[in-house]
């Protein structure tokens, strides 16, 4: 009998081994006001969009869809989820079944996020806690989103993503010739850096040319002109990063200073093996296939 | 003539850039407050004929959104249209088409796009579009219900806590519960929010304004209602004066200024 399950348990593996590199889940990514980009989810019959966000841990909703699906909240115990500027959250509902494209998801939490966290358009977002279960594809020239089986598909040079519980994306990078870690963030539509540690890793070099206050950014933030970013070996020529203090940012302490946004990933094709800790980059207008 | 026109601006489009780089380059140039380029990058992707599918609706969107910006009506309506026929039920188009409609004079339209907006999607930011159409129409009773329903969808937006003590002050009901309520951050616009409470000065906003053009532009509406509210009509007639001459067209404060100057005699 144990052999019997064991023969059992080895044709299971290699059959799961076996799982062949073609998508799960196909998704028509649309992009929401600021560059976002979205996908679309079912719930009990309502048409939502969910914003893909590698920089979240759990999926969220807004208070006004928790409210519109009369969906009951509970408070958020043995966790403390923080948002950027320092918000913590305190509730999480169960969806009883939500379908996210073609992929249906049972019982599932959601963190209940303030309405004005996304744009008004949006009910939520989509975060590791779900997308960490697949292998990841962002074609954002094309608009599509692909979910593969977990490991089916193979990396060729792939960059080592640092380890993270939550399933962050965290590489290193190169900025104007200094490496640091960046934190690729598609909840993010802009990107940003410390100015404290913009001032340690370029002092000089920051000073000879005086960072600048954005007109178009919050009070105290700041703009400079690095000349070149690169991931993977793409480089991102101008990369826009604001300079923003970390008493505004309230970024976690172990968090990494430099946040890429889709105003940088935006230039980029991913892969995301996040079972094996990799991700492949390439220029956003190549395809895995070629 | 519009063909010609736009042939000669993707003529100055960068060299080698795909539609899809464009498009990036529009929606980065709208978020950093540069119409004129986004809407040069917006039309270069859409002429050149490879941008995703699923990016045409935001790329007539982003366009319409720089058009507005310099107060070219007709425009931004002909490609908010063409985003709703490519994208029937794209909510950002509806609110935004509302507040091109009214930039028409097409009140009924803009009040017609608004609620198909909050239908779509009952949320803070439409509601606020909403009251905003009503109160350009003297409608303040119906302004002040969906400033409500806009601050009790979005209780952290300080904008929204304004709107409805604007709303609350001019139909004679109460706020100040709202406005205590405001989580104070001591950033902009609380110091508006502590002169509605009666804790600051009219003088105390400006010092707070810091001589940032767009935030003395608030400064000057919003105690321009202020000033209404006590009865003291030259006062606020001088400050919406200096309001819409202040403001960016495309803030709030401009339209609002301009709404209450036609109906100050």
């Amino acid at each position: 009998m144990k052999l019997w399950n064991l023969l059992a348990a080895a044709l299971f593996a290699a059959t799961a081994a076996a799982a062949p590199c073609t998508p799960q889940g196909y998704f028509d990514l649309e992009p929401d006001w600021y560059g976002g980009m979205t996908v679309p989810a079912n719930i009990e019959g309502r048409h939502l969009a969910l914003l893909v966000d590698t920089g979240g841990v759990t999926s969220m909703l807004t208070e006004s869809t928790v409210a519109a699906l009369g969906l009951p909240r509970r408070p958020i115990t043995g966790a403390r989820i923080t948002l950027y500027g320092g918000k913590t959250l305190r509730e999480f509902v169960r969806v009883p079944a939500i379908a996210v494209g073609a992929s249906p998801l049972r019982n599932a939490a959601f963190f209940v996020m303030p309405d004005n966290r996304v744009p008004y358009a949006l009910s939520g977002t989509l975060a590791p806690d779900v997308l960490s279960n697949y292998d990841v594809e962002f074609d954002f020239a094309k608009a599509k989103m692909m979910l593969y089986p977990a490991g089916s598909c193979p990396l060729e040079h792939a960059l080592p993503l640092k380890p993270d519980e939550v399933h962050h994306l965290i590489a290193n990078v190169e900025l104007d010739g200094r490496h640091i870690d960046a934190f690729l963030d598609t909840g993010a539509s802009r990107s940003d850096f410390s100015l404290e540690t913009a001032q340690q890793m370029f002092g000089a070099t920051l000073e000879a040319k005086k960072p600048a206050l954005r007109a178009d950014a919050e009070d105290g933030i700041y703009t400079y002109p690095f000349q070149q970013l690169t991931i993977g070996g793409i480089a991102v020529n101008g990369p826009d990063l604001l300079l923003v203090p970390d008493g505004i940012a309230r970024r976690p302490s172990d968090s990494p200073r430099l946040v890429l946004g889709m105003n940088v990933l935006r230039h980029l094709h991913l892969f995301i093996a996040y079972s094996r800790g990799k991700i492949m980059i390439t220029p956003a207008q190549t395809h895995r296939a070629e | 003539m519009r063909s010609l026109i736009l042939a000669i601006l993707v003529c100055t489009a960068p060299a080698f850039a795909g539609a899809y780089d464009d498009f990036g380059r529009g929606i980065d140039a709208n978020n950093r407050g540069n119409p004129s380029a986004a809407e040069r990058y917006f039309t270069a992707a859409l002429l050149q004929g490879d941008l995703a599918p699923a990016y045409r609706p935001m790329a007539h969107l982003g366009r319409a959104r720089a058009f507005l910006h310099d107060r070219r009506c007709r425009e931004a309506e002909d490609d908010l249209s063409d985003a709703l026929k490519l994208k029937p039920d794209y909510v950002d188009a509806y609110n935004l088409r509302a507040e091109t409609n009214h930039c028409l004079e097409h009140e009924n339209a803009a009040l017609a796009d608004a609620t198909a907006a909050i239908r779509l999607k009952p949320a803070a930011g439409y509601f606020y579009t909403r009251s905003r159409l009503y109160w350009h129409r003297s409608d303040f009773e119906d302004a002040h219900e969906d400033a409500i329903r806009a601050l009790i969808a979005d209780p952290g937006n300080s904008y929204f806590v304004l709107w409805n003590a604007v709303t609350g002050m001019r139909t004679g009901q109460p706020v100040r519960a709202e406005l205590e309520a405001a989580e104070d951050t001591g950033g902009w616009p609380f110091p508006i929010i502590r002169l509605f409470l009666g804790k600051v000065s009219a003088e105390d906003v400006i010092r707070a304004a810091d001589d940032r053009s767009d935030k003395l532009c608030e400064a000057d509406f919003y105690i321009g209602q202020w000033r209404l509210a006590q009865g003291r009509d030259d006062e606020a007639r001088t400050l919406f004066v200096r309001a819409q001459n202040e403001c960016p067209r495309d803030f709030v404060a401009f339209e609002a200024a301009t709404s209450e100057l036609k109906r100050l005699p």
